[in-house]
């Protein structure tokens, strides 16, 4: 795809215009740090801005304009075509999320962020118990639950919304295609596909000396992204020291792990979140004015809160331990309904089951209640404990409070049945 | 990774109707499942054996399935078929000092982590499996796709291991058309041990 010189000069002026409309922001500077920043160092390396803006104009195409469709012969309108057909099996996937309520809140946020571009996004709450958000070329964005679910507030949802948003903005995906055909036109068609369903095809041996330095690339769109989000975010408002905040959770998740992240997640896909903390953290200081943007913590919590629970059954039912606890530990220390975090910690040990688990989930179960607000299912939880431990009669007690509670539990029959001893 | 998984449910596919023979169970004729369970089908269905388990089906077992687990023990996990395979490493594992309540966390926990949707338990009851107390719990969930199923398990644990019928199929149409049959079948079925 090749655009014409004069047209890359007036597209480029036009996304200088469009950095600098922010009133609150050193936007251009922002966008010029993030892409220069240096991934082995740490460091700004930039000499001067006219270098920098001779090193975007070679380096990009020229932004989409709001509602502006690819030229119907291009590459790139394949890869909508191809998008196109994969978000029609995505809005009636059986993972959405359905909510009206939680989807109107997330599109909110993302015209905040977008402004003349709202328009151009579909937003997908999905649910998927994983920390992850993606961006297809037509505008198709997806918002996983695990995600939500590890962000403290509304700011750092704004801060990988915009994060994904610049994707879209600065067609990377369209990049990523011409720079895998310059690269190895016999693989195209393979990347292509990849491409078009979100992930790198990691798997196919013949194509990773390719995808050596296609994956290198497509790290600079990611710090690319990162920079231009965090304008976005500022711009719509948003504190943008909370963009390194919600790496820190998910490094210490992470560190929590006895495993690497699995391939092609997020976090393998992904600049190290070390660094991209740091660059985050660097950005922020250059908004000005920034500790007097909005942060939304209660209202991203109360807009979460009818399906947390859910979330954290997913979290529990994946199964690992380790990141579990941690993700746990996070969310206690933000503090929001802490009878429900450790209704689930207690759950975390009555599902592994070893050595001192019983006793560590009943402690648990205990400060649920002793926080005022448990979940109902605490009571079934907390007896089959006591059963394990022999403690039958207070087991019973147990079911029968559960029993009391919740008159319609679809389970009232065998909770009854286990009461009078039957089974 | 949607054309890997697409890829797999075609292996799936053709495993199941390729290199494993479907045979006929015919209404009214005993049949045996795992050398321990004796079952009487009501009406015609096709057995076939895959990775272990005895998969029984009228229409394909996308549409209408039941899969009977045998003698699972201690560590062993419950494999999941269909559109999504099981993620073995982090999939729950039944343990021989489950109280029935638990097995019924054990099925829900395991559909959750094959990537079925929106798992939701309507009902949990007593009921005899093969003239032993166990469980069944009716359920429902959404494939990847959307799709709607519905299904019901029925099972107990003998002798510490966990023996377990589990039948599934969509919402619309082949799940209540064989319900009852599902339900007469087991109700009737006996453990071989038993029979005198």
């Amino acid at each position: 795809m090749n655009f014409p010189k004069h047209l890359k000069t007036a597209c480029f002026g036009m996304t200088v215009l469009f950095l600098t409309a922010c009133q609150t922001t050193s936007s251009k500077e922002v966008y010029v740090k993030a892409f220069h920043h240096n991934a082995s160092d740490g460091t700004n390396n930039v000499e001067n801005e006219a270098q920098a803006k001779a090193d975007i104009q070679n380096y990009r195409f020229a932004d989409l304009s709001p509602g502006e469709r690819p030229e119907i012969t291009s590459d790139e309108a394949g890869l909508w075509m191809m998008m196109d057909r994969a978000e029609k099996e995505l809005a009636t996937s059986g993972n959405r999320i359905l909510d009206p309520e939680l989807n109107a809140y997330v599109k909110g946020i993302v015209c905040k962020l977008a402004q003349d571009y709202c328009g151009d996004f579909r937003v997908y709450v999905v649910r998927v118990p994983a920390f992850n958000a993606t961006m297809a070329p037509n505008g198709t964005m997806t918002i996983y639950s695990g995600f939500l679910l590890r962000a403290k507030n509304e700011a750092q949802l704004a801060a990988v919304i915009g994060h994904e948003i610049t994707h879209y903005l600065r067609r990377h995906s369209a990049q990523r295609v011409k720079d895998i055909v310059e690269k190895s036109g016999a693989l195209a068609f393979v990347q292509l596909a990849s491409i078009a369903a979100g992930v790198g095809a990691v798997g196919d041996l013949a194509a990773l000396a390719t995808l050596g330095s296609v994956q290198s690339f497509s790290r600079d769109h990611e710090r690319e992204a990162d920079g231009y989000g965090l304008a976005l975010m500022a711009r719509a408002g948003y504190d943008p020291h909370q963009a390194p905040k919600i790496w820190e959770r998910v490094i210490r998740e992470r560190n929590a792990a006895d495993e690497k992240p699995p391939t092609g997640s997020f976090l393998a896909t992904h600049p190290p979140s070390e660094e991209r903390n740091t660059m985050l953290g660097e950005l922020a200081t250059t908004v000005e004015n920034a500790a007097e943007l909005r942060v939304g913590e209660l209202r991203y919590q109360n807009a979460i809160a009818p399906i947390r629970k859910s979330l954290l059954q997913d979290e529990i039912a994946g199964g690992n331990f380790d990141t579990t606890s941690e993700l746990l530990n996070i969310l206690l220390e933000d503090g929001h309904n802490l009878s429900e975090l450790y209704y689930f910690r207690g759950e975390l040990y009555r599902h592994r089951n070893q050595d001192d688990d019983n006793a560590s989930a009943i402690s648990a179960y205990n400060k649920s209640i002793s926080e005022g607000a448990p979940p109902v299912e605490l009571y079934k939880s907390l007896g089959l404990t006591l059963l394990r431990d022999g403690k039958k009669d207070e087991a019973k007690q147990a079911f029968s409070t559960y029993l009391k509670l919740d008159e319609n539990a679809p389970d009232r029959d065998f909770i009854r049945s286990m009461i009078e001893g039957n089974t | 990774m949607k054309t890997v998984l697409r890829i797999a449910a075609a292996s799936l596919i053709l495993t199941m109707s390729a290199c494993q023979t479907f045979t006929l169970a015919p209404a009214g004729k005993p049949v045996v499942v795992a050398k321990k369970l004796e079952i009487t089908p009501t009406i015609d269905w096709s057995k076939v054996k895959y990775r272990g388990m005895d998969v029984w089906t009228v229409d394909g077992p996308p549409l209408d399935m039941v899969k009977f687990y045998t003698d699972l023990e201690d560590g062993d996990s419950l494999e999941m078929i269909i559109d999504a395979p099981t993620n073995k490493d982090d999939a729950p594992a039944f343990r021989k000092s489950m109280t029935n309540l638990e097995i019924a966390e054990l099925i829900k926990n395991s559909y959750i982590n094959a990537g079925r949707q929106q798992f939701a338990i309507s009902s949990m009851k007593p009921a005899m499996f093969a003239n032993k107390k166990g469980i069944r719990v009716d359920f429902s969930y959404k494939t990847k796709k959307g799709l709607d199923k519905r299904g019901f398990a029925v099972g107990a644990i003998f002798d510490d291991k966990l023996n377990l019928a589990i039948y599934t199929g969509t919402e619309e149409y082949y799940f209540p058309k064989y319900k009852y049959e599902v339900e007469k079948m087991l109700m009737a079925l006996e453990h071989i041990e038993n029979k005198s």
